[in-house]
């Protein structure tokens, strides 16, 4: 009845989306594959979408998307080591302090930036 | 410019507090992270984008329209980082007006006579193996993806915890065409049934579970009562939930790509701490609290708790509670009393409050979680803290919270312990008698991390003081 299809086949406004099939940062580049733009709901106008970069890989997201909610969308749940393990964004409402990222030399909450044109973001 | 009352906090309580406030005449300013008020229940969709409205939207963007014509002013997207003022100025100084410093997009310092914390809460995650791995994350951070961004936490999510949360999210994620792996819910059936006659208190909200438990049955998801998450597996994000039952028994593997895992919500008492207010432990509020009367007057005059922060009582008490605050706040600052007000607000709050205090009781801290933690589990993330150093640690002495973060540095990474906290306390709790007996980590300031230029200002080499040579 609920179809639970873990095959992408479109992006968010239902267009095909080109798979480049380059490895997310660290690893985990399979499930990037498996899930990179199937994560937003389907049906919801959404701003048009730009392009960002994390560690050099080229994402694209809505514009004024959660930062850390973008990169989960295009894949990239890793965002760096830490002490106990990898990071990665755990409470997406600004407490837990695992979803740092680099963004102009300054490190940031992923879930406290927004998506914009050109942005690069780098592990913290 | 000196304000009559701070708000910490633009959730439905400090929303209510500041619109009430403001309403009646008084020089009101609201400060809260995000960019737009709302909270975490009734969190703004991110801008640009335009879901549905539900029932949460609704009353968020009601409660956003009062604030805005209340002519309170509202700093959204602040971070508040420096508390100063009130009570802590030089022995013999008497209290001075309360200083906050935030950083939005330029720093801002503002001054109240009077202050009312509405900070929400945590959520709380007791650690299990496989926690660090991507792909596990709170059950309030896929409420707050599907929301606010309109986004699924991922294609096989497994939700594990205790609450209603379990069945908000199970809900959203059907309407949204994906099937949960499977609930695995803490509670037995028999602690649902005893919730029911609270719950029957608010019919709606009966009628909304109700219907929650409904669509999971048609889409045939497994729910899985007194059962546990064991642990994740997987190499590079989680492939794999382990989960039992309570009572022990044989361990179910289900492969997912993501767990939405949460065990219930922690008051945030960063502000009171910080001010040295007296807290209490109450394990069915959440966890400790900020001793407060009925009206939210802390132990320190003129500072003030409401919402959840003050206790867990769920976003339907919310704004009552806030609206006490502010009453009593007003009263105190001689800006006028309403006995009629209060006595409505009052009862508002008490009647959501009932069936609140079913829900926190449900997500109450089980400290049988938490004795499960094998020893070479993570606790703290930041520090890299296992179980074992922490058992460790309070075996050489450290008998209270604070002496842990000497021993351990945990409490101490960029979390400072919202991540960790409740885990760690437990574990010095079961050695020592107690949460009371292990105490509460001392509030400081700096509340987030905050970049070191933040805390310098603009400054000149040549302004910087040089005290006079000490006499040889």
């Amino acid at each position: 009845m609920l179809p639970l299809d873990a095959t992408p086949v479109s992006g968010p406004q239902g267009q095909r989306v080109k798979r480049t099939g380059r490895a997310g940062f660290g690893a985990g580049a399979r499930y990037a594959q498996a899930v990179a733009d199937t994560l937003r709901i389907p049906g919801i106008q959404r701003a048009p979408l730009v392009g960002f970069s994390f560690a050099g890989q080229a994402v694209r997201a809505p514009l004024g998307e959660n930062l850390a909610a973008a990169l989960m969308a295009g894949g990239i749940r890793h965002l760096g080591e830490g002490p106990g393990g990898a990071r990665a964004a755990v409470c997406l409402a600004g407490a837990c302090q695992q979803c740092l990222v680099r963004i102009e030399g300054r490190i940031v909450q992923a879930c406290r930036e927004r998506v914009r044109d050109g942005l690069a973001v780098a592990p913290a | 410019m000196m304000h009559d009352i701070l708000v910490l906090g633009g959730g439905p309580a400090g929303m209510a507090a500041a619109t009430l406030a403001a309403g009646r005449g008084a020089r009101v300013a609201l400060v809260d992270e995000q960019p737009a008020p709302g909270g975490q229940v009734y969190r703004a969709p991110a801008p640009g984008l335009d879901p549905p409205a539900d029932a949460d939207r609704r009353e968020g963007d009601r409660l956003r329209a009062a604030l805005a014509e209340s002519g309170a002013t509202v700093f959204p997207g602040h971070l508040v980082w420096d508390l100063g003022g009130g009570p802590l100025v030089a022995a013999g100084v008497p209290d001075a007006p309360f200083r906050i410093q935030a950083l939005g997009d330029a720093p801002r310092t503002l001054t109240g006579r009077a202050l009312i914390l509405a900070g929400g809460t945590s959520e709380r995650i007791i650690p299990f193996p496989g926690w660090t791995l991507p792909g596990v994350m709170g059950l309030a951070a896929a409420t707050i993806l599907l929301k606010a961004e309109a986004m699924l936490p991922g294609r096989a999510p497994l939700l594990a915890g205790a609450g209603p949360l379990l069945y908000a999210v199970a809900a959203k994620l059907i309407g949204a065409g994906v099937r949960p792996v499977a609930v695995v819910d803490l509670a037995g059936h028999g602690e649902w049934l005893a919730a029911l006659p609270a719950l029957a208190a608010r019919p709606d909200l009966l009628a909304r579970g109700a219907a929650w438990r409904a669509m999971l049955m048609m889409a045939r998801v497994p729910v899985l009562a007194a059962h546990r998450l064991v642990a994740a597996e997987g190499t590079h994000g989680v492939t794999h939930a382990l989960v039992q039952p309570l009572a022990g028994g044989a361990v179910r593997r289900f492969a997912v790509d993501c767990i939405c895992v949460g065990h219930g919500l922690v008051p945030a008492t960063e502000g009171s701490r910080a001010y040295r207010a007296r807290h209490a432990f109450d394990a069915a509020r959440g966890g400790w609290v900020a001793a407060a009367d009925p009206s939210g007057r802390t132990s320190v005059a003129k500072l003030y708790v409401a919402g959840d922060g003050a206790g867990v009582r769920g976003a339907a008490a919310a704004p009552a509670s806030g609206r006490i605050a502010a009453l009593a706040a007003l009263a105190d600052l001689g800006l006028g009393e309403d006995a009629a007000a209060l006595a409505t607000a009052t009862a508002d709050q008490a009647r959501a409050a009932r069936t609140g205090a079913a829900m926190a009781r449900m997500m109450a801290l089980r400290p049988g979680l938490v004795a499960a933690i094998p020893p070479e589990t993570i606790i703290c993330r930041c520090e890299g803290v296992t179980r074992a150093a922490i058992d460790a640690a309070v075996e050489a002495g450290a008998r209270e919270v604070n002496q842990l973060k000497h021993f351990t540095r945990c409490f101490m990474g960029p979390c400072q312990g919202r991540l960790c906290g409740e885990a760690a306390a437990e574990l010095v709790a079961s050695q020592v008698g107690g949460r009371e007996a292990a105490g509460l980590p001392t509030g400081r300031v700096p509340l987030r991390p905050v970049p070191m230029a933040a805390l310098l200002g603009d400054f000149a080499y040549a302004d910087i003081p040089v005290p006079p040579p000490a006499p040889l």
